[in-house]
């Protein structure tokens, strides 16, 4: 059986990823790349990546995508979003 | 030579070569030269004296040219760091002791704090931010690059090129000065190993307050090649950066390649313009080493060891993908031998020189700094004598392993994370200082790891009332990032050992 989740859905359990590592979204444009503004270090960035597709049991192509359709908030959900959909 | 020569020569030998590319904008030797002329020659003017520069910024062709001009001018170069919080900003500003700064705007988030909080320094600003920041700032006094017809001053040997600061145990920062004939020495030995030309692309990655900067920086422009900064998002995927710019010469963080690992990058064969790897700054994983050498077959690689007291790097160790792992290398790749005029050795506890079994890691030889600047207490406690040569303590401990240095960690509670040297006690000192906040112990992270990725802190609190994320906020007012653990346990009470001292295995023992 396959669940459509929601972009809502989705968005939700990426935000709990990042919760889960310490890593506060609060007060956080959403726009803003999270690497360039130093909210996030780039290994621990790397392991909420991993844990995103483990939890949504997807798989993003790292190799071939566009940096920049994954380090900002909203193009992250929007990304992940497309995969899982 | 030394560096201001080096640098004159290019500039006048590669003319309309690239020199740089950053923010996706290519710049010209004869572009670099002549902002970097009008550079020194206005450092001259106000004042005309070898002198400490600061430089605020990071990636931008303004922010090299001031490094270039700062030398050119005879003088020595400090970076800030637009991620390091601004007291630590502040405390290398006054350890410093310089009048001058350097400052692109565009290229230093938060530039503002810092400007606000010092008062009458002579800032060196591009022409068209002149205006904007002398209204608004009118605690200093701007200048724009320009002509003044001064006579450089002569960089000697022992003048200084650059200084760095590195992690202090009590919480200020250790200055040191790197001079001309340290880092010429340096180079001298790299470019005796791998030829670079004017043909080539160097990448550079890394925070200009950390020396691998320094290495891809003036390696480049001294051969003539072109150097290429990537955005910072590249950090996470350096791949296509380097694929497409055809990139031939990279130097990085053992970290970046298991990043690169773990987002599955590491293809066979994907880096073919590769001509050169170096891994410096952590221990280099074995087995990651062996992924990265089928990934670039053209490459040749280095694992490369030294600390910012010796100069960037003094050992190496090259490998290829058929390199044999043995036992004794405990999965890591060697640090192998010396530099050219480096000499590497083991001691005992007593400071004798030995051979066989672990050792404290000691450098002597021309690329070592003279000692940490106005610290005359660690100078003492690090830089000695023995059998009459000036040595450098790193407090790393090391193996002869069939002539080969193998790297086996650190002696005291100094840790390596993301290239950096952290003291845990640095960040202990500082949790301390939080209200509520009775007891701590930072754990680097994953345990019993041969690179660490993260730290963790375990505290006891006065009440259960504490929010981690405001440790952290509170924490990042005062250390750097890569200082700021990322996890946080509170426990009820601190495991203690026999003597009395928090049990550090058993708080490792708890994360796993």
């Amino acid at each position: 059986m396959v669940i459509k989740m929601s972009e809502n859905d989705i968005r939700k359990i990426i935000y709990k990823i990042f919760e889960q590592n310490d890593i506060s979204l609060q007060n956080i444009n959403e726009d803003t790349s999270l690497i360039s503004n130093g909210i996030v270090d780039s290994m621990t960035f790397v392991n909420i990546l991993l844990a995103i597709e483990e939890e949504l049991n997807i798989e993003i192509d790292f190799e071939n995508i566009d940096i920049n359709s994954i380090v900002t908030i909203n193009s992250l959900c929007d990304t992940v979003s497309k995969i899982t959909n | 030579m030394n560096i201001q020569q080096y640098l004159l020569k290019s500039f006048k030998k590669y003319n309309d070569n690239n020199a740089l590319f950053t923010y996706n904008k290519y710049y010209t030797y004869n572009q670099l030269a002549e902002l970097s002329c009008k550079i020194a020659d206005t450092i001259l003017y106000i004042k005309y004296i070898k002198q400490p520069v600061i430089i605020m910024g990071s990636k931008s062709f303004y922010t090299h040219a001031a490094i270039c001009g700062t030398i050119i001018a005879g003088s020595y170069y400090i970076p800030l760091n637009e991620t390091f919080p601004l007291e630590r900003n502040m405390n290398i500003i006054k350890l410093s002791n310089a009048k001058i700064l350097l400052l692109d705007y565009t290229d230093f988030a938060h530039y503002d704090d810092i400007l606000n909080n010092i008062h009458n320094y002579n800032i060196i600003c591009p022409e068209e931010h002149y205006e904007y920041l002398s209204s608004k700032f009118t605690n200093h006094n701007f200048y724009t690059p320009k002509d003044y017809n001064n006579k450089l001053l002569d960089a000697e040997k022992d003048d200084a090129v650059y200084m760095l600061f590195t992690s202090g145990s009590t919480g200020v920062p250790k200055g040191i000065k790197i001079s001309n004939l340290n880092i010429s020495s340096y180079i001298q030995a790299f470019i005796k190993r791998h030829s670079i030309t004017n043909q080539d692309k160097l990448m550079q990655m890394n925070d200009l307050t950390f020396d691998l900067s320094i290495h891809s920086i003036f390696l480049s422009f001294i051969c003539g090649a072109c150097l290429y900064i990537p955005d910072s998002n590249n950090k996470i995927n350096p791949n296509k950066f380097i694929i497409s710019h055809e990139i031939t010469h990279i130097i990085m963080v053992p970290s970046s390649l298991a990043i690169m690992k773990k987002l599955r990058l590491l293809k066979s064969s994907v880096f073919q313009s590769v001509k050169y790897i170096g891994f410096c700054g952590e221990t280099l994983p074995f087995d990651n080493a062996i992924l990265i050498a089928e990934a670039a077959p053209n490459a040749k690689l280095e694992n490369i060891y030294g600390p910012t007291e010796a100069t960037i790097a003094c050992t190496y160790f090259e490998f290829t993908k058929n390199t044999k792992e043995l036992p004794e290398y405990a999965g890591s790749m060697p640090i192998g031998k010396a530099y050219d005029d480096m000499e590497v050795f083991l001691i005992d506890e007593n400071l004798n020189i030995i051979n066989t079994g672990i050792g404290q890691i000691v450098l002597s030889g021309r690329q070592l700094a003279k000692g940490y600047v106005n610290n005359e207490t660690q100078t003492k406690e690090k830089f000695i004598k023995i059998n009459n040569k000036d040595c450098y303590l790193t407090g790393d401990l090391g193996r002869w392993v069939n002539g080969e240095l193998v790297f086996l960690g650190r002696n005291d509670a100094q840790v390596q994370i993301k290239g950096y040297r952290v003291e845990l006690y640095e960040i202990e000192n500082a949790i301390s200082k939080i209200e509520n906040i009775v007891s701590n112990a930072v754990i680097p992270t994953p345990v019993n790891s041969i690179t660490y990725e993260n730290l963790t802190a375990f505290i006891i609190v006065k009440d259960d009332n504490i929010d981690t994320y405001q440790i952290k906020s509170i924490l990042s007012q005062t250390l750097p990032d890569y200082m700021v653990p990322n996890k946080y346990i509170i426990l009820d009470n601190m495991p203690l050992n026999s003597n009395g001292k928090i049990d550090r295995n058993q708080l490792k023992n708890m994360i796993k």
